[in-house]
């Protein structure tokens, strides 16, 4: 049946191809990149004027365009980029590699040239993107620039405690993110339990976020895609940058291997609060550590025109050692691609990835109490990506991918001769993940643009596994060994994703899209902060795949040349074999995980507002959003509906930046949201001389509402033409007006009197002031 | 063992000073009306004095108060063959003694019922049932060990631990007088990490200085418990400690072997004593 349908899909989208395939045209196509550094520029704009047709230029930054034979003016443009129009004669297929200049300041806010609306034009809806130099103008906790804190700025998307690199979008869970760095997934995104995240900004190149209508190519998820791409490495000239802040230090150095040719990019960071430990009195602290530390590397080879090369890798840590007990944790990702062009028409890319997130904690020997616990997720991805430019209004995407997924989900083990502990370990399991697309983006006239295409998806769960059987209770009543290397469990996802773009002028439309998702892993993890310690695990014969359905419906209006970007956004989505646990699930170290878990729905609805400041000396947006997420599930507050754990209703943003002439800028964000929901007691009861507390239902009650002011300014030293180092200054502050915003409320009783009960509230981050030095040369 | 390393890692965040947090007592208005049956209930083998079933309702969480008890109730005992009547107490009404010719003993399964004099939410008649687990370890010997660093106590245990499944509660005597008289201190362990081995000298309690003393006697009261009750205590304790939104799961009941909305525990043990001298420091 979805053979059927695939291959009436590709029947379909041939035939629309072909028909538009008129003879006597010719294929305009080439990259786009950035004069300064060599970087490719995604997401840059050719617009033929004379036939007002368009294209964008894809992650890699290539273009390509088929037209009549004929003479054009093209135009050539990016944000934050001067135009380059070109007029020539086009006679037959044409190779133009393109490099755009940087603009300056005051032109960019005066002479705005014509440029396609891409945000308004794009098949593409519910998608941020944001560049490095967006991100670092935003002030941050300790003046450590941080893309997830940015992207949680963004219309949807919510953090899911104080100071988290956990998000939300449109009420998902954080686990329903595909967080990606060059294409390899990054399963825990935080350092130093979550309050930095594990992408150091100096390396990044843009992030761009998908919120649930994902690209065909993608799947996997619910929730979102967070698509972060690393610099490719400048291969015009060597260039450092780096800074020394509150908490770490960076240091980036990029360069040409080859000029124009073949670039690297490396980049380290790492923090140093645990060298002030050392100078500590206390003995105690003085054996303490806690850091972090990162390190990103890229290689780039352009070895032709139709041959580039990428081979890219991350590598980040965490330590934290008090006495004796020490613990550590991080990612570990690896990228090779090769973007082939076939022909003109047809651009490929083959990637292969192999990824790992891995923590370990114990008390070494020679302590009696010694013991190690470790626990290890290995994936290795090997996908080809081909995008088919068959005219100038069919442009077809296809590709296949596939996943093989290692689970080590623990082990425990004693240490030494005379340990008490014996060894505790839950079997690995091996599954593979693949999937098949593709999807046809169609411009029917001058003002109907449709995209539709379909994601096949598949899941195999691969022995040696023991697969246990439970009851109601989620008792075990049974098991049934499964061979070695045996596909013993397999299910298959039908994901449909489809969208149209209504143009109702130049610089308005309104878009459509339906999207359908399947996820197959998921985290065990019902702590709303996000611990490092949680596990992942896959779908299975006792798990079936959450299903995600979303809707959504949309507005855009650009004002002013593009100078200002407004949109509204409706959505609602609906979640089938949605898991949560059990009350007091024990998810760690626990061979009978799916025993914990409880199945139902969850549904989520919401409409989003968005306005985009995006040139000149004032930039930023406002952002304001109102949404509901809701869960029912078996098992939990009477089987009723409860509000998820990420439903705040009102979410409101603000990040503004100000160039206050060439030399000092300022930012500023401010956020608002309806407090958390939360779960209190109505009563007690005494047991064993103590006081324990009787709660309602799920999330009943509410925190108060958190809001919070971040201002920062920046000083940059004069720029003299033939200067070299250039310095910087950042000085920013967290929490202006110290507002004390709820991290936890906990139930307590007097240890002098345990019939007194009381609760008290945590705050996390009072006002925090921070100053960041930088560097370029 | 959990609960201790997350303690250990949220302390070592907290004390290195990342985070610029503090803490302050909050007025929340909750609910009030909420009232349900609470049960404390105990058959050991250890006489009559440690069988009791403590009948109270629940209070609203800020009562401030002990939780108004339970008098007149109907409470019996059934342990298969015979039934045993266990009376109001006349100077402490809400607590329902065992019989003077009642004993509990090892793998019987005890039947309690309960029938209150009047409804609480609804309900009159209430039942548990537990099966008292024979002694599983066999215990050679425990220590009292200073640990100079800490400034505490830690109390060895030494002993086999049977193959299969076994659950383990452990208090301590100073004297003769119960260290752990709340449910806070005392231990609760599986046998997970030590399935079937000799645990030669594992750490099973933790006391403040001041809670023991050089030449003191120490008593190890090693009590075999079974899982749903080992659940009630973990699941108990988890729910008095501070809640860690970076490990805490959602706050939740504490599970119950009584029916019809009731909370609490009846419980059925055996325990094993072992004594030691403790040392100079």
């Amino acid at each position: 049946m979805l053979n059927k349908i695939i291959l009436l899909i590709l029947l379909f989208v041939s035939a629309q191809a072909a028909v538009h395939a008129q003879k006597g045209n010719i294929t305009l196509s080439g990259f786009i990149s950035d004069k300064s550094d060599g970087e490719h520029l995604p997401g840059a704009t050719v617009l033929i004027k004379n036939i007002n047709k368009g294209a964008a230029s894809n992650t890699y930054g290539f273009y390509s365009i088929s037209l009549p034979a004929n003479k054009y003016q093209i135009v050539y443009s990016f944000i934050g980029y001067a135009n380059v129009v070109i007029d020539m004669e086009l006679s037959r297929d044409t190779t133009i590699n393109i490099e755009l200049g940087t603009a300056s300041k005051r032109l960019e806010e005066v002479e705005i040239t014509e440029q396609a609306h891409e945000n308004v034009t794009s098949n593409q809806m519910s998608v941020n993107t944001l560049t490095s130099k967006t991100i670092q103008s935003i002030p941050m906790l300790m003046g450590e620039v941080d893309i997830i804190k940015a992207l949680q700025l963004l219309p949807g998307v919510k953090f899911v405690a104080e100071g988290s690199s956990g998000f939300s979008v449109r009420g998902g869970s954080p686990d329903q993110n595909l967080v990606q760095l060059d294409e390899a997934t990054v399963y825990n995104a935080g350092h130093l339990m979550g309050f930095f995240s594990v992408f150091n900004n100096d390396a990044v190149k843009s992030v761009q976020l998908y919120k649930g209508d994902l690209p065909a190519q993608y799947g996997g998820r619910l929730s979102s895609l967070v698509d972060v791409r690393m610099k490719e490495g400048n291969n015009k000239k060597f260039h450092g940058n780096g800074g020394i802040g509150l908490i770490a230090s960076r240091l980036t150095l990029e360069g040409p291997i080859a000029k124009n040719k073949a670039s690297f990019m490396v980049s380290g960071r790492r923090t140093y609060a645990d060298l002030f430990l050392r100078l500590s009195k206390d003995e105690n602290m003085k054996q303490s550590a806690l850091y972090f530390y990162d390190m990103n590397a890229k290689v780039n080879w352009s070895i032709n025109q139709n041959n580039h090369v990428f081979l890219s890798g991350y590598f980040g840590k965490d330590v934290l050692k008090s006495g004796q007990f020490n613990m550590n944790w991080g990612n570990a990702t690896g990228t090779l691609r090769w973007n082939h062009i076939f022909h003109e028409k047809l651009f490929s890319n083959f990637t292969l990835v192999a990824n790992r997130f891995n923590y370990s904690l114990g008390i070494p020997e020679p302590n009696v109490q010694a013991f190690v616990w470790e626990s290890d997720l290995t994936d290795y991805t090997l996908k080809g990506d081909f995008t088919w430019y068959a005219n100038t209004n069919n442009t077809v995407r296809f590709g296949i991918s596939s996943i093989y997924h290692n689970f080590y989900p623990g082990k425990v083990e004693g240490l030494g001769d005379t340990t008490t502990f014996g060894t505790y370990s839950i079997p690995n399991n091996y599954s593979l993940e693949s999937g098949i697309y593709i999807s046809n983006n169609q411009k029917l006239g001058s003002l109907l643009t449709l995209k539709y295409g379909l994601r096949l998806s598949m899941f195999n769960n691969i022995g040696p596994d023991t697969v246990f059987t439970y009851n109601e209770f989620g008792d075990t009543t049974g098991y049934t060994p499964q061979p070695d290397r045996k596909i013993y469990n397999t299910y298959l996802g039908f994901e449909p994703r489809l969208g149209i773009v209504i143009k109702l002028n130049e610089v308005s439309s309104i878009k459509a899209s339906y999207s359908r998702n399947f996820q197959y892993i998921q985290q065990a993890e019902n702590s709303t902060g996000g611990s490092p310690l949680s596990i992942w695990f896959p779908a299975s014969m006792n798990v079936k795949p959450q299903i995600g359905n979303q809707f959504a419906l949309g507005y855009f209006r650009n004002f002013k040349k593009g100078l200002l970007e407004t949109s509204v956004e409706g959505y609602y989505k609906n979640v089938k074999n949605a898991i949560d646990f059990k009350d007091h699930a024990e998810l760690l170290l626990n061979k009978f995980i799916e025993g914990e878990l409880l199945f139902g729905k969850g549904w989520s609805y919401g409409v989003e507002f968005l306005v985009k400041k995006t040139r000149g000396n004032l930039s930023g947006w406002v952002s304001y959003t109102w949404s509901r997420t809701l869960q029912q599930i078996e098992g939990i507050s009477n089987g009723d509906p409860y509000p998820a754990s990420y439903d705040r209703p009102h979410d409101f943003s603000i990040v503004m930046n100000y160039n206050l002439g060439e030399q000092i800028s300022f930012g500023a964000t401010w956020v608002y949201l309806t407090g958390q929901p939360i779960t209190f007691p109505v009563g007690r009861y005494v047991y064993g001389n103590t006081v324990v507390p009787v709660y309602s239902e799920r999330n009943s009650y509410r925190m108060v509402d958190y809001h919070r002011l971040d201002v920062s300014v920046t000083w940059h030293d004069k720029d003299k033409p033939g200067k070299k180092w250039h310095n910087s200054l950042n000085f920013s502050i967290y929490n202006v007006y110290n507002r004390k915003n709820p991290w936890v409320i906990n139930f307590q009783s007097d240890p002098n009197d345990p019939n007194i009960t009381y609760a008290e509230v945590t705050y996390l981050f009072g006002i925090i002031p921070s100053i960041t030095y930088n560097f370029r040369f | 063992m959990k609960y201790k390393t997350l303690y250990i890692i949220t302390v070592s965040i907290l004390s290195l000073g990342i985070l610029n947090s503090c803490t302050e007592r909050i007025d929340i208005e909750l609910e009030q009306e909420y009232t349900r049956l609470a049960v404390e209930g105990y058959i050991t083998p250890g006489g009559s004095t440690f069988q009791y079933i403590h009948l109270t309702t629940t209070a609203g969480y800020f009562s401030n108060e002990a939780p108004p008890l339970v008098s007149g109730a109907t409470v019996t005992v059934e342990d298969g063959t015979n039934i045993f009547l266990f009376d109001e107490d006349k100077n402490y009404p809400g607590y329902y003694l065992a019989p003077f010719n009642f004993e509990g003993a090892i793998e019987k399964t005890y039947q309690l019922k309960i029938d209150l004099a009047e409804e609480i939410a609804g309900e009159k008649h209430f039942e548990a049932s537990e099966t008292m687990p024979s002694l599983s370890a066999d215990i050679d010997s425990t220590r009292a060990v200073y640990i100079p660093e800490r400034g505490r106590w830690a109390i060895e245990f030494y002993g086999y631990d049977p193959p299969g499944p076994n659950f383990y509660m452990f208090n301590g005597l100073r004297n003769g007088t119960l260290l752990t008289d709340t449910v806070w201190k005392m231990t609760v362990t599986d046998d997970k990490l030590f399935d079937g081995n000799y645990v030669y000298g594992a750490y099973v309690m933790v006391l403040d200085s001041s809670e023991l003393k050089p030449s003191d006697q120490f008593t190890l009261v090693t009590s075999s418990i079974t899982e749903e009750y080992y659940i009630f205590i973990i699941e108990l304790q988890t729910e008095i400690s501070m809640n860690i939104p970076l490990f805490s799961g959602p706050p939740a009941n504490v599970s119950t072997n009584l029916n019809k909305g009731a909370v609490g525990y009846f419980a059925a043990f055996s325990s094993d004593f072992t004594e030691t001298i403790v040392p100079e420091r």
